[in-house]
């Protein structure tokens, strides 16, 4: 079953084509959703409800566009969602940042598994975090960012740079905590 | 590297990634169905439903129709008088109950047209009977027949009252048309004159008769009334339910106590290490029935679907002797070089190949158990004390058994008969000790025994395979009504 036969389906309300949808983006989705809702339950929820969404509103599902960016555009909403939900609307600062250090980070990053790095990502603070992810995980516009958010477009640029200066340090701090316990062992080999 | 580069190693993780997520209970959470086994087994039970339904209903049938005839039974015994002719108003009144005659006929036609022929079903029923003419002994006791065969005891009562009034022949197309207590009747050759004393005397000893029949007798005649699209017959209505129903899923786990038993010499080998060696290892169950019970007496019968499941399992030692032959080969020669001798021996060499295998073969039954059993009540625990007979209507092996020639072979191929495809009549019984949960379910631990008459392998098998299962089975009894 090709992903055009499950939407028409799905727009017929057919319960085979409904599954298969929910088979084939579930684990997409629930990705997605744990991205902007740490807790898994939450996550959960977020992905139930975004499905119900798609369900509701694949009627009006044109064809035109991407449906993956579709769906995947109500998945991120929900998480959104019940982030807001959870913890209150997100406040970002106004202010006007450029990022003005260097883009480079240590070598050392590349041997971190992709896992590790996205913690990483997670430490973040959420306002600049969940900007970061949008714009570069999911791949959103600044415009598309602001309008999701409520925000203007400057601030999405501004909490983006503030995002990359953050995770730069970080990542050199990596490097640096790597080096100091290297250099340890060394000393203490040649004591 | 730079941020750049790191964000576009992050977001090919990202859009590869895939999370885990527990799809059936999203489905479900979801309000949507599940496909694979589910439809399956929601198949395997609409088809067990089915059957429990079809077996149930023939059973109450049968249980109904036996305690009809007792009564009936009673009341011809108790009936030696002939008959008479009904009285005009009666006759009104066979009309209006009668449904196909009442379709067409009014009170007033029958009555008018009493003497001609073939125009007036009754009289078709009534084959050349004139009025005023007694019957005798034999014709009387076909009526009764007549009466037994049914369960509309208020009609045929009055179809009997019919026979006598109306004369004429019976045309054979309108003879084919009738039912079968018509027809029985209209076999009657000439009946004798009767008596209208008489015949009313009997017809209101026959609405006795009615009068005594039990509650659930009539609530029976009125679902059956309903079944043939006939009109309902006037019954008195009780509000207590003499019989009530229960559904009963089950499951359980057995201990199958198997026994092997030679049928053929050539077999010792396969025989002997079976014994030593095969072992059942488990047994499962599961079970869906339906239980009629009387309310007062506590008496019930319990008609059902079963499948169970053995497992055997056999630890096999196969030693083999392995014989590797060399030659060596001596030569002798001279200070020239010369062979003086050369000689050629083979060397045997015996190894011995140790082979060892674990194989395991099922057997999966299929039955329809009836069991009848008897219920103490001790407030809020029962007990219940029940036997019965099963049907093996299909039986299937799968998996690998130890053959002659100490190979393995796979029961489940096509030239593989070892086995039975059914093993026929069995015997079980058991006490359900029950626990009441609310006003219409019981929980129950069952311990229960059970065996076959016969052996579950074939007769091409060599070791002859019997099985006496005990059990441990609990289940919950559900009333519906």
């Amino acid at each position: 079953m090709n992903l055009e036969t499950i939407i028409e389906g799905c727009q017929n309300k057919e319960p085979k084509c409904q599954e298969a949808l929910v088979r084939l983006y579930a684990p997409i989705l629930v990705n997605i959703c744990k991205r902007y809702v740490h807790d898994p339950d939450l996550a959960y929820d977020a992905m139930q409800e975004c499905f119900l969404n798609t369900f509701k509103y694949i009627e009006k599902f044109s064809g035109k566009g991407s449906f993956d960016g579709w769906i995947k555009r109500i998945a991120v909403n929900c998480a959104l969602g019940v982030r807001k939900k959870m913890k209150g609307e997100l406040y970002i600062h106004e202010m006007e940042q450029v990022l003005h250090i260097s883009t480079d980070i240590p070598d050392a990053v590349a041997k971190l598994k992709e896992e590790e790095l996205l913690k990483v990502v997670d430490e973040l603070p959420e306002s600049c975090g969940i900007i970061f992810k949008l714009f570069v995980l999911e791949g959103y516009a600044h415009k598309d960012i602001a309008e999701m958010l409520g925000i203007k477009e400057s601030s999405s640029r501004s909490q983006l740079a503030r995002a990359r200066e953050k995770l730069i340090l970080k990542l050199r701090k990596i490097e640096t905590t790597e080096f100091t316990l290297l250099q340890r062992l060394a000393l203490t080999s040649a004591t | 590297m730079n941020i750049f580069d790191f964000e576009k190693r992050l977001k090919n993780h990202a859009d590869n990634s895939r999370g885990e997520v527990d799809m059936n209970r999203l489905l479900t959470d979801l309000n949507i169905k599940p496909q694979g086994t589910s439809y399956r087994k929601f198949i395997y039970f609409f088809i067990s439903g089915i059957a429990l339904v079809g077996l149930s209903y023939f059973t109450y049938s049968y249980l109904d129709s036996g305690s009809q005839d007792d009564m009936r039974t009673a009341s011809i015994t108790a009936e030696p008088e002939s008959l008479n002719t009904t009285s005009k108003a009666e006759e009104k009144n066979i009309i209006l109950n009668e449904n196909p005659i009442s379709e067409n006929r009014s009170t007033s036609t029958v009555h008018k047209n009493a003497t001609s022929s073939n125009t007036n079903i009754f009289r078709n029923i009534t084959n050349s009977a004139t009025p005023n003419r007694p019957v005798n002994t034999n014709t009387n006791s076909k009526i009764n027949n007549t009466i037994k065969s049914t369960s509309q005891t208020t009609i045929e009562v009055k179809e009997a009252k019919t026979n006598f009034n109306a004369p004429s022949k019976l045309a054979p197309a309108t003879k084919n048309t009738l039912p079968r207590e018509a027809k029985i009747i209209a076999a009657t050759k000439s009946p004798e004159p009767v008596n209208n004393a008489v015949a009313n005397t009997y017809l209101d000893r026959q609405l006795e008769t009615v009068n005594l029949l039990p509650t659930h007798t009539f609530r029976l005649s009125d679902g059956f009334d309903s079944a043939l699209g006939k009109k309902k017959t006037t019954c008195p209505q009780f509000s207590e339910r003499l019989w009530h129903m229960y559904i009963i899923p089950e499951v359980g786990y057995t201990f199958p106590m198997k026994t092997l038993s030679l049928n053929d010499e050539d077999a010792r080998f396969v025989f002997d290490e079976r014994v030593a060696n095969e072992t059942t290892i488990e047994g499962i169950n599961a079970s869906l029935f339906l239980q009629f019970k009387n309310q007062i007496t506590g008496l019930y019968v319990k008609p059902g679907v079963s499948y169970s499941r053995f497992t055997e399992r056999i630890d096999f030692v196969k030693r083999d002797i392995e014989i590797d032959t060399s030659s060596v080969t001596t030569i002798i020669r001279d200070t020239n070089g010369d062979i003086i001798s050369e000689i050629t021996e083979e060397v045997i060499t015996e190894n011995e190949r140790v082979t060892r295998s674990r194989v395991h073969y099922q057997l999966h039954e299929f039955e329809l158990p009836v069991a009848l059993g008897y219920s103490i009540n001790l407030n809020q625990f029962a007990i219940d004390i029940e036997a019965g007979i099963k049907l093996n209507f299909l039986q299937r092996a799968t998996g690998q058994i130890l053959s002659t020639g100490a190979e393995f072979i796979d029961l489940g191929s096509d030239d593989v008969d070892l086995f039975k495809n059914s093993v026929g009549l069995g015997f079980f019984g058991g006490i359900l000790l029950k626990k009441q949960l609310n006003s219409r379910t019981e929980l129950y631990l069952a311990p229960r025994f059970s065996f076959n008459t016969l052996a579950y392998s074939s007769n091409s098998n060599p070791i002859n395979q019997q099985y006496t299962v005990l059990g441990l089975h609990a289940g919950l009894i559900h009333a519906i009504y």
